[in-house]
């Protein structure tokens, strides 16, 4: 707890002003896109909807922008802050004899924590959007209404994490492969039609029960990958 | 022997940044590293912090150094830049270090900090600090918790002529409670004046002097 609370007040330092701008602009941006909705459907449908695996095997090609950017911008809060955070701390930390590891799972909590505030605030925006337009509630399986949208969000949430994971384990490598490898999953994602691809739950359209478990799975996978791969450069 | 370099070599895109290097220093002693800016006297810092993957052997306390595990003794630290939250004062940094050591007081805290002259500015945020106030800040971090080691990479940096005599006459005290200081630094009236082991470094090459 000691080593959170002293990671996270670096973490804020030198996150705060992208983290603020950045979620900022997708909460305008999420607003007044929603005011494009016009047929009374919840506004996470504009954005969470996707592309079906049928409509892609039917030869569709329309790349979804707002999902590609909801799950996109996160990835340009976080850039390649982790390194910065290491390079900033290593020193003071050696000293006080913590190993690498530690601090590498301190910064998975922290990506969990920067994926659920930015999924709380960008959703808060649509259920706000949703209220104002008296949109009808969202379905999801045999959810609707809050339900619906907080197993939504906790979709959502693991996505976006997994997807900061994999930044930060890329990142490891190179930062630019860093940006650039979940840059290729999302836009594969979308325009791809393998039924096996844990980030085909993060589309409504292709949305089946039990998608959260294989999430949930997929991101316990990359946040292990990722304290193995980051505490074995402990050098700087 | 506290600290053992055995056959240390460093290699980076073809240039030897450190050759040979093999030195010992003894617990409680003050060895610094000489050299002019470039000449690898932070490589070696670093080095045997264990924070370069470096061909050779490090031992420290008697342990072998590795990067992944924990370094075996505390230590205090300052290489290159302080690591200070600037929207923090200088006793609300104090106290975040001291948070991951329980055995650190408040009453050491506060003495470091009147020791560097640094209790003037209680409400100051370290953003406002100048350069020599935020290094003075780095090395009173460093000195917190009586630490068997101290490691400074040139702590004289942006210091007056007063600060750099306090930062002596502190050195030396802590020398004789026991700690052990490895300081790299090309001031060479400091070094004249604390060092008890001399090593030059001159293009990753180092001699005792």
């Amino acid at each position: 707890m000691r080593l959170f609370k002293d990671q996270f007040l670096y973490f804020w330092q030198l996150i705060k002003v992208r983290f603020l701008s950045w979620l900022l602009l997708i909460c305008l941006f999420l607003l007044v896109a929603g005011g494009f909705m016009r047929n009374g459907r919840s506004a996470s449908i504009m954005v969470f909807q996707g592309l079906g695996l049928a409509e892609i095997r039917a030869g569709i090609r329309d790349f979804p922008v707002l999902w590609f950017g909801y799950f996109f911008f996160p990835l340009m809060i976080s850039l390649n802050i982790f390194k910065e955070l290491w390079i900033s701390r290593v020193m003071q930390l050696r000293g006080q004899q913590i190993k690498p590891s530690h601090f590498s799972w301190v910064n998975v909590i922290l990506q969990l924590l920067l994926a659920a505030v930015y999924v709380l605030a960008s959703n808060a925006c649509l259920w706000l959007k949703d209220l104002l337009c008296s949109n009808s509630p969202l379905v999801l399986g045999p959810w609707q209404g809050g339900a619906a949208e907080l197993h939504w969000m906790l979709i959502a949430w693991l996505g976006v994490s997994s997807l900061l994971l994999i930044q930060a384990s890329c990142s490891e490598l190179t930062p630019a492969l860093g940006l650039i490898m979940p840059i290729v999953l999302l836009v594969s994602t979308s325009l791809t039609a393998w039924s096996g691809n844990p980030l085909n739950a993060l589309m409504f359209s292709r949305w089946i029960s039990g998608a959260e478990l294989f999430m949930l799975v997929w991101t316990l996978i990359w946040a292990l990958l990722y304290v193995l791969v980051d505490s074995k450069h402990g050098w700087v | 022997m506290f600290i053992e370099l055995k056959n240390v070599n460093k290699v980076i895109s073809g240039r030897q940044l450190l050759s040979q290097v093999n030195c010992e220093i003894e617990a409680g002693q003050i060895a610094v590293f000489e050299g002019i800016n470039g000449s690898g006297k932070t490589l070696i810092l670093k080095t045997i912090l264990g924070l370069m993957k470096v061909d050779g052997e490090v031992l420290v306390a008697g342990k072998q150094i590795k990067p992944q595990d924990a370094y075996p003794v505390k230590a205090g630290i300052l290489i290159e830049n302080p690591s200070l939250i600037t929207d923090f004062t200088a006793t609300q940094n104090m106290e975040l270090l001291a948070k991951l050591d329980e055995h650190i007081s408040a009453t050491e805290i506060a003495e470091l900090l009147k020791y560097f002259d640094l209790s003037r500015f209680p409400n100051e945020k370290v953003k406002k600090f100048s350069l020599g106030m935020k290094q003075k800040l780095g090395i009173a971090e460093a000195f917190l918790g009586s630490y068997p080691l101290i490691i400074l990479d040139e702590p004289t940096n942006a210091l007056d002529s007063d600060s750099i005599d306090k930062l002596v006459d502190l050195i030396k005290l802590r020398q004789s409670k026991g700690c052990t200081f490895v300081i790299a630094s090309h001031d060479r009236d400091f070094v004249e004046q604390v060092a008890t082991k001399r090593f030059k470094v001159e293009e990753g090459v180092v001699h005792e002097a």
